[in-house]
């Protein structure tokens, strides 16, 4: 498989991921497809960049993925249990 | 020059203020009514004291040589311009030292047991020690900024006076008018001064000391200022400041309203010391003056018309102190007639008698007022002669003075008066002067028939004042009397020791005194025969219209309310206050700013909105932009 095709993998994960982030309204959904793109950009950083720092770059973003993941269901548990509903349009407070 | 450093003068002026600090500040909690007045009384004697040293020193020092100065600090240094807080002692300030310390003294005594018993009896000396730091600041200044000074400071005192008892509406409005009017002249006499600053630093003078100005005098009689010879135009500025300072016609409405004060400040500021500031403001500037004929002229015509006119009103005024107010406006008259006519000596020599004699007449007026427990009007007194023994002798010695009664004090300096009229102002403005002198004897003499003789026409039992307001009476009383024929000869020798005395009087002196003397005693006479209550209501019935208009004080108040007071109101109200202050500033600039930024917050609010999925669209979108951009 060629670089190119692995890049125009990258791209078609990351777009599919961000049309979904944008369009769903769950929040653990949105959490997923934030992971879906940050795994999309480790593809794209492999892909396209033979050679360790590349490869470095796409260990650390795998950290990087778990931390977040973990910070970001931190606070999803803690909004369910204040708002008593995972739907982002449905949490708000601000008057806007 | 002699007597650059004379470190007494600056304690004539600190005693006062010393007393106003200390009565102003710890009065009322720590000094109490006794103590405050001994204070009040006790700084104005130090005060007196220093003058009197400074006095004896100066009448040791040559003749052609008598001026005592002291420079306290630099005060105002900008450029070339630069002006010393400096004191002058000489003559004519020696002069009006020891008038002004000696008469306030006395009126503070009186003052002791006047304002006995009431609320603000310490605030009463504070303010009063202030008027009189700030009324020799004045006459001791060494130049006319420390002059204004002192002219501003008097005005503010006057004010403070005047509305003492401020919870009374009409009072505290009298003060206001008269602190208003104050202003209008004001004006003309910081312009006048202005405009001599401006005119001499062209010409290279800077210093303003009162010897410098006498000496660069002349540099200004080259110059025009709108096709008017500069000392002409100077000189008229500062007299609109004089007449609105010593209540000449057309600014003399605020004096007779300022009666509302307590009776011993009137006798202080509103006779015998305050409103002959103008009168000393010319004789100090004498030397410009005598470059201006054309406003000498103007000088002594309006002081001739006032002195007529003020007189005229006082005929058929009711109350005891607004008699007294419009003779004070008349004597001020008479001031600036002898002023304009160039004598400037005598206009000082009428100062000082006027003050004895007139500060005795308020005094005494205070003292009935305060037999009478507050009552100002004529009509219901009467009869006070037996009641008021001393007041009434005391009355009788002020009567006689003012009335130009020979010998005594009012005689010898309206005498001299109208003798230097007759020499330059013509016969007209001599006889409108013979014409005063008798309606002064008139008015005084209905004075003192209505108070004190005849029938008593009311019930109220009056009693004798206590021995502190009478002894000071006593003083000025001995000072009526007696200072016109003291002080004659020698205050003008003193004051201009190089003319020659005596030997000058004009030949038709001795009969010019006889027709005074005669218009006087007519007056008198005809004030015995007018005051007849039948003859009284005969008159009022055959002359009404004149009657009214004089009764109405040939509305001149009326005129200004609907000449300036209406349209200025009208202008305030309307425009200022409705248009420019309520509409563009409160609903343009004020109210307009606050609702625009609400407005755009409210706009720019939407934005954050709390939505996470507007958020990311909107983020999404950014980014994509960004992305559109860079590639």
């Amino acid at each position: 498989m060629s670089a190119y095709s692995l890049a125009g993998i990258a791209f078609v994960l990351f777009s599919l991921a961000a049309a979904g982030f944008l369009t769903c309204g769950s929040l653990v959904r949105m959490l997923m497809f934030l992971e879906l793109m940050l795994n999309a950009a480790n593809i794209a950083l492999v892909a396209l960049s033979p050679g360790t720092v590349s490869q470095a770059y796409a260990l650390m973003l795998f950290a990087i993925a778990a931390a977040e993941a973990g910070v970001g269901l931190a606070l999803i548990i803690t909004l369910a249990s204040v708002f008593k509903t995972l739907e982002a349009e449905n949490i708000k407070e601000l008057k806007g | 020059m002699e007597g650059n450093y004379y470190p007494l003068l600056k304690w004539i002026l600190l005693a006062p203020l010393a007393g106003f600090v200390l009565n102003g500040l710890l009065g009322k909690k720590f000094l109490g009514d006794r103590a405050g007045g001994l204070l009040g009384a006790l700084a104005i004697f130090i005060s007196f004291v220093f003058a009197a040293l400074s006095f004896s020193d100066l009448l040791n020092l040559p003749v052609e040589n008598r001026l005592l100065r002291d420079t306290l600090y630099n005060w105002i240094s900008a450029g070339s311009f630069s002006v010393d807080a400096a004191l002058r002692f000489d003559p004519l300030s020696a002069v009006m030292a020891l008038v002004v310390t000696g008469v306030s003294f006395l009126i503070h005594v009186y003052s002791i047991g006047y304002m006995k018993g009431d609320s603000g009896f310490n605030r009463y000396f504070a303010y009063l020690n202030l008027f009189v730091f700030f009324m020799l600041t004045l006459v001791l200044a060494d130049n006319p900024l420390i002059m204004f000074v002192g002219w501003e400071g008097v005005g503010l005192c006057s004010f403070l006076l005047i509305g003492f008892w401020h919870e009374d509406p009409e009072k505290a409005s009298a003060g206001k008018k008269a602190f208003i009017t104050n202003r209008v002249g004001d004006a003309g006499f910081l312009l006048g001064l202005m405009l001599l600053f401006a005119l001499l630093s062209m010409q290279g003078a800077v210093e303003m000391d009162f010897a410098s100005l006498e000496k660069n005098a002349s540099l200004l009689t080259s110059a025009t200022v709108l096709g008017m010879a500069a000392p002409t135009l100077i000189c008229l500025l500062l007299f609109f400041g004089a007449t609105g300072k010593s209540a000449q016609f057309p600014l003399h409405v605020w004096l007779p309203d300022a009666m509302a004060g307590p009776t011993p400040v009137s006798a202080l500021i509103h006779a015998a010391t305050m409103v002959t500031a103008g009168v000393y403001m010319l004789a100090r500037l004498h030397f410009l003056y005598e470059l201006a004929p054309k406003a000498l002229e103007v000088i002594m015509l309006t002081g001739c018309f006032t002195a007529f006119f003020a007189a005229v009103i006082a005929m058929l005024q009711k109350d005891i102190k607004k008699v007294l107010a419009y003779s004070t406006v008349s004597q001020l008259g008479y001031m600036f007639m002898a002023a304009g006519a160039g004598a400037f000596s005598a206009s000082v020599f009428h100062l000082a008698t006027h003050a004895f004699f007139k500060a005795l007449l308020f005094l005494g007026a205070g003292s009935v007022i305060h037999g009478m427990s507050g009552e100002q009007d004529m009509f219901k007194m009467g009869g006070l002669k037996r009641e008021m023994p001393f007041t009434f002798l005391l009355m009788a010695a002020g009567w006689l003075a003012i009335a130009g009664v020979p010998g005594l004090s009012g005689f010898y300096s309206k005498d001299l008066i109208l003798e230097k009229v007759f020499e330059h102002g013509g016969i007209f403005v001599w006889g409108t002067g013979v014409l005063t002198a008798a309606l002064t004897a008139f008015y005084t003499t209905r004075l003192v028939i209505l108070t004190f003789l005849r029938d008593k026409r009311s019930r109220t039992h009056a009693h004798e004042s206590p021995l502190l307001m009478t002894l000071p009476m006593a003083a000025l009383g001995l000072l009526a009397l007696a200072g016109g024929f003291l002080l004659k000869e020698r205050l003008f020798i003193f004051l201009e020791p190089f003319a020659a005395h005596g030997a000058e009087h004009n030949p038709v002196a001795a009969r010019l005194m006889m027709i005074s003397v005669a218009a006087g005693f007519s007056g008198i006479a005809a004030a015995f025969l007018l005051t007849l209550p039948r003859t009284a209501a005969a008159l009022k019935v055959a002359l009404p219209r004149i009657h009214s208009l004089v009764c109405h004080k040939f509305y001149v108040d009326e005129i200004y309310i609907s000449l300036i007071i209406k349209p200025l109101r009208f202008v305030s109200v309307k425009i200022m206050y409705q248009l420019v202050d309520a509409g563009l500033i409160d609903g343009l600039l004020v109210n307009g700013s606050a609702n625009a930024s609400y407005t755009a917050g409210k706009a720019l609010a939407r934005a954050q909105g709390g939505r996470l999925d507007i958020y990311a669209l909107v983020f999404a979108i950014g980014v994509a932009l960004m992305l559109y951009w860079i590639i």
